[in-house]
């Protein structure tokens, strides 16, 4: 059942077995899964079923004191949570990620890879994949387009999958997918406006009795339940922890004033502009978002080994190219003419198109017939291009000074507001500058096209936090240690020192590997409720 | 980057022609052997492979010397 707090004036009691704080991509998939258990659920949301600005989505406001980030931009505070504006961009993190990497000060998860990779398998269904992943060679084969022979010692393929689409919905909704299942479960008690309020705790602080939770209009609610999840992201996640252990002299995974610390971004930034004198044609077809049969969506990019980041000392690190227009080209003419007239408008500069149209006319009905024959617009399907951006995204390194701290003001419930100290620095540039360079030889040895690397590579005087972009995926601030001195929650994602209260979310990744989260938000969590069930 | 210590038309030249065969299969072979061994140079941002960039040092050296 779903229902709102604040239809209760007088108040509500909710006893539970599992009490879930945050309903986003992890919260949501710890109840789908405990969902038609024996098991009592309270999800607890802050946010409504839509988006409120005004009201929920506010509470989010904060300040930033280091590298600004986009603490209203990048979150949504109602059911789904960041769901709602997910792309659907999935990729499992790589071995290498999880293992100690003595380069890397503060690498190393308590759990490997092999230990994950069963919930993998049940995080790509829950995103929406079904059973339709396919492993990295059969989607290489699928897409019909042999990879350049690029030197393995330095180069992988990574692919990134896309979630498929939904009606009225541009990729996978979680809300949308789940909703109707949790609201029809038995066992699921959704309470929407429910804002964290505070927690009360037994007498010998090591387990939380009940916790307090407010909407707005300023009715409450208390869920008493045997544990406690919270599930409310990497920012504020770690903010609560924060409010709780000064609201109570100390505990809550702090002790050792670890909570908020580490706090990551992944970042992207423009690396170069690699040229040819040819159209790129084929590379369009190799290393680009690409789909194939049955519904297969991909982005197709460059990860280097694991045996050279070892060797050099490097991040995790991935790249991708993003191809530009030809100008020159009659094809690309004709696209324009095309958009513009669909919009009713007159293109400027027609004459001039039109003579490119005439110079390059063989091959623009070539373009046609195909486009024609693939049921698809002369604006469709791959652009004529001779240059294309270098992209990279990069694992950025760990960092404990990086962080989420409490600032002085305080939001509409009372509660201290988040203020950042976002980080990174050097190591960063390092790894980009390497992987670019080592991107751009090798092109240049194959004879796809030279680069021209961006000043921020290869000049320390320019500012490289100017020219890297802060992807808005929060992790690090409630990191997973076996030793309380390092991390904030153990390997099974239970806060240190606390026998019933556990987090979920990105909040606990040690590192942030150069994947998007969620998949590996969604496998924890799929952990994480098979803990709670046993 | 700077390279002072190749600076010299006779060095570059002695770097860039030793082997056997013709001057531009010699110089092709060497350009392939840098980006195989990623043994590159930037000028200006442009990643060319370490004979590329020693082949225009050259010839700037000589055009600076006739000059």
């Amino acid at each position: 059942v779903i229902e709102d707090l604040r239809d209760y004036p007088r108040g509500l009691a909710v006893q539970a077995d599992v009490c879930l704080i945050g309903a986003g991509a992890a919260g949501i998939t710890i109840a789908r899964e405990l969902a038609g258990t024996e098991l009592r659920v309270c999800l607890a949301e802050g946010g409504g079923l839509q988006y409120e600005f005004a009201e929920s989505q506010s509470l989010y406001a904060g300040t930033n004191v280091g590298i600004p980030v986009p603490l209203q931009a990048g979150r949504l505070r109602f059911f789904g949570g960041t769901t709602n504006h997910w792309s659907g961009r999935c990729a499992p993190l790589s071995e290498i990620d999880f293992r100690r990497r003595p380069w890397i000060p503060h690498s190393g998860w308590p759990v490997d890879r092999t230990e994950i990779d069963p919930y993998y398998q049940r995080a790509c269904e829950v995103a929406g994949f079904g059973s339709k992943w396919r492993s990295d060679e059969e989607t290489l084969a699928l897409l019909k387009a042999p990879l350049p022979l690029l030197n393995p010692e330095w180069f992988r393929p990574f692919i990134w999958h896309y979630a498929p689409a939904m009606k009225e919905a541009s990729t996978w909704r979680w809300a949308k997918a789940y909703g109707t299942l949790l609201a029809e479960a038995d066992n699921v008690r959704t309470l929407l406006h429910a804002n964290f309020a505070e927690f009360s705790l037994s007498r010998d602080r090591t387990r939380v009795g009940s916790v307090t939770v407010r909407a707005l209009n300023g009715v409450a609610a208390t869920i008493e339940a045997k544990n406690y999840v919270l599930c409310c992201g990497g920012i504020e996640n770690a903010r609560l922890l924060l409010l709780e252990s000064q609201r109570n002299s100390g505990g809550f995974g702090n002790d050792q004033d670890r909570v908020g610390r580490y706090f990551m971004q992944h970042l992207r930034g423009r690396a170069g502009l690699i040229v040819s004198a040819e159209p790129m044609t084929r590379l369009q077809n190799q290393f680009n978002f690409l789909r194939g049969p049955d519904g297969l969506q991909v982005e197709v990019g460059l990860t280097l080994t694991p045996e050279i980041m070892e060797r050099e000392g490097l991040l995790n690190c991935s790249s991708v190219l993003q191809y530009e227009p030809d100008r020159e080209s009659g094809v690309t003419a004709a696209q324009d003419i095309w958009r513009a007239l669909q919009t009713g408008r007159w293109p400027p500069e027609i004459g001039d198109k039109v003579g490119l149209i005439a110079e390059d006319f063989q091959e623009l009905a070539g373009v046609l017939e195909h486009r024609l024959a693939s049921n698809r617009t002369l604006a469709g399907g791959v652009i004529p291009s001779k240059s294309a951006v270098l992209l990279v995204d990069l694992e950025p390194a760990p960092d404990p000074e990086s962080r989420v701290l409490l600032a002085d003001d305080r939001d509409a419930l009372g509660l201290r507001r988040v203020r950042t100290d976002w980080r990174h620095g050097e190591r960063e540039r390092q790894t980009a500058a390497r992987l670019a360079s080592l991107v751009a030889a090798e092109f240049a040895r194959v004879g796809i096209g030279r680069t021209r690397l961006e000043s921020w590579l290869r000049d320390e005087r320019v500012s490289a936090v100017d020219a890297l972009d802060g992807v808005p995926h929060y992790i690090g601030t409630t990191r997973m240690s076996e030793d309380p001195r390092e991390g904030v929650v153990d390997r099974n994602c239970a806060v240190h020192g606390m026998q019933n209260l556990y987090v979920a979310g990105s909040s606990v990744f040690p590192t942030a590997g150069q994947a998007n989260p969620t998949l590996t938000i969604v496998a924890l969590a799929l952990r994480l409720a098979k803990h709670l069930r046993e | 980057m700077a390279h002072p210590e190749e600076r010299s038309r006779a060095l570059l030249s002695n770097l860039l022609i030793a082997g056997d065969g013709t001057i531009p299969s010699r110089l092709l072979r060497a350009v392939a052997r840098d980006w195989s061994s990623n043994d590159v140079a930037v000028v200006d941002g442009w990643l060319l492979a370490r004979s590329e960039a020693r082949l225009c040092a050259v010839l700037y050296l000589e055009e600076a010397a006739r000059a």
